[in-house]
């Protein structure tokens, strides 16, 4: 069953990924993104974060999509990571079941708005998020799974679009 | 009712507490360090009585301190009133957990779990000995 999708640029680690799983109850975290599969370095790193009681699986956005849309991940209580809104979108567009996404952090880049003060957005990840919205995806704001969410709907209303 | 948290250490390390935590979770206006403890024990106490009053009569106060053994956990100790959760030896781990996810330190099975957690968390980390790779 799935969850929740956080857009996170340091994908899981240590206390902000048990705070979710605790929340909500979460046995299984599938960190979907192209490079960490092939990357033994940063696998190790991310397994340091893995809570006790929940499995932490690492695929490429395309093997998860097929692992959802399959239904691979039907009995889980699954929370997914990504690094990147546009890997949000992916997997989102993708993936009817995935309609709930949590913005957590976006580093600022050059060209990039700030959404909130830890989540800072590209034209492109605008332009995705309002296609998802549109879509009926729920898009919000939170740090950590306690704080009121902020819609991205009432969020967004100041950018320059 | 979340509870305050006040955390009371030597020298800087309780203003440190505070500013690593919000560097991960954000402003946390609930969070208060009482001032830098070095020596002036009656400062110490006044911090802690002044977390009391900003609680309330029906309020719960979570009191995070560096060392079970120091004189900043013997002398708060001393204070006695069911509002508080006293809680020695704090990481950062700890603090993190308890702004998070405690919504009613007087369940003491809870509190007992996010301890336990954070004594977990102090451990010798050798990365290439996990092998375990999980799969749905």
């Amino acid at each position: 069953m799935f969850q929740l999708l956080r857009v996170d640029h340091r994908l899981i680690h240590g206390q902000v990924a048990l705070s979710w799983v605790k929340s909500l109850g979460t046995d299984a975290i599938l960190v979907a993104n192209d490079d960490v599969p092939g990357d033994e370095l940063r696998k190790s790193t991310l397994k340091l974060a893995r809570p006790a009681d929940a499995k932490l699986v690492i695929k490429t956005i395309d093997d998860s999509i097929e692992n959802i849309n399959g239904g691979r991940t039907d009995s889980y209580r699954l929370f997914i990571v990504v690094e990147s809104i546009h890997d949000a979108y992916r997997l989102a567009s993708a993936c009817p079941t995935v309609d709930h996404i949590n913005l957590g952090g976006t580093k600022p880049r050059e060209g990039t708005q700030s959404l909130s003060k830890l989540v800072s957005v590209s034209d492109d990840d605008v332009r995705e998020l309002d296609e998802l919205q549109s879509r009926g995806t729920e898009i919000e704001i939170r740090a950590v799974a306690t704080d009121r969410p902020l819609s991205y709907a009432d969020a967004s209303k100041g950018l320059t679009r | 009712m979340q509870p305050r948290i006040l955390i009371a250490c030597h020298g800087p390390l309780a203003a440190a507490f505070k500013a690593s935590a919000e560097l991960i979770l954000g402003e946390q206006e609930r969070i208060v360090a009482a001032p830098p403890y070095s020596g002036d024990m009656d400062e110490l106490e006044r911090a802690l009585r002044s977390s009391l009053d900003a609680v309330g009569p029906e309020g719960r106060l979570v009191v995070l301190t560096d060392l079970l053994g120091g004189s900043v956990n013997t002398r708060l100790a001393t204070v006695r009133d069911e509002r508080i959760t006293l809680i020695a030896g704090a990481n950062l781990g700890l603090l993190l957990e308890v702004a998070t996810t405690l919504t009613d330190p007087d369940d003491t099975e809870a509190v007992a779990a996010i301890v336990g957690r954070a004594s977990d968390g102090l451990q010798v980390v050798d990365p290439t000995a996990d092998t375990r790779e999980d799969d749905f």
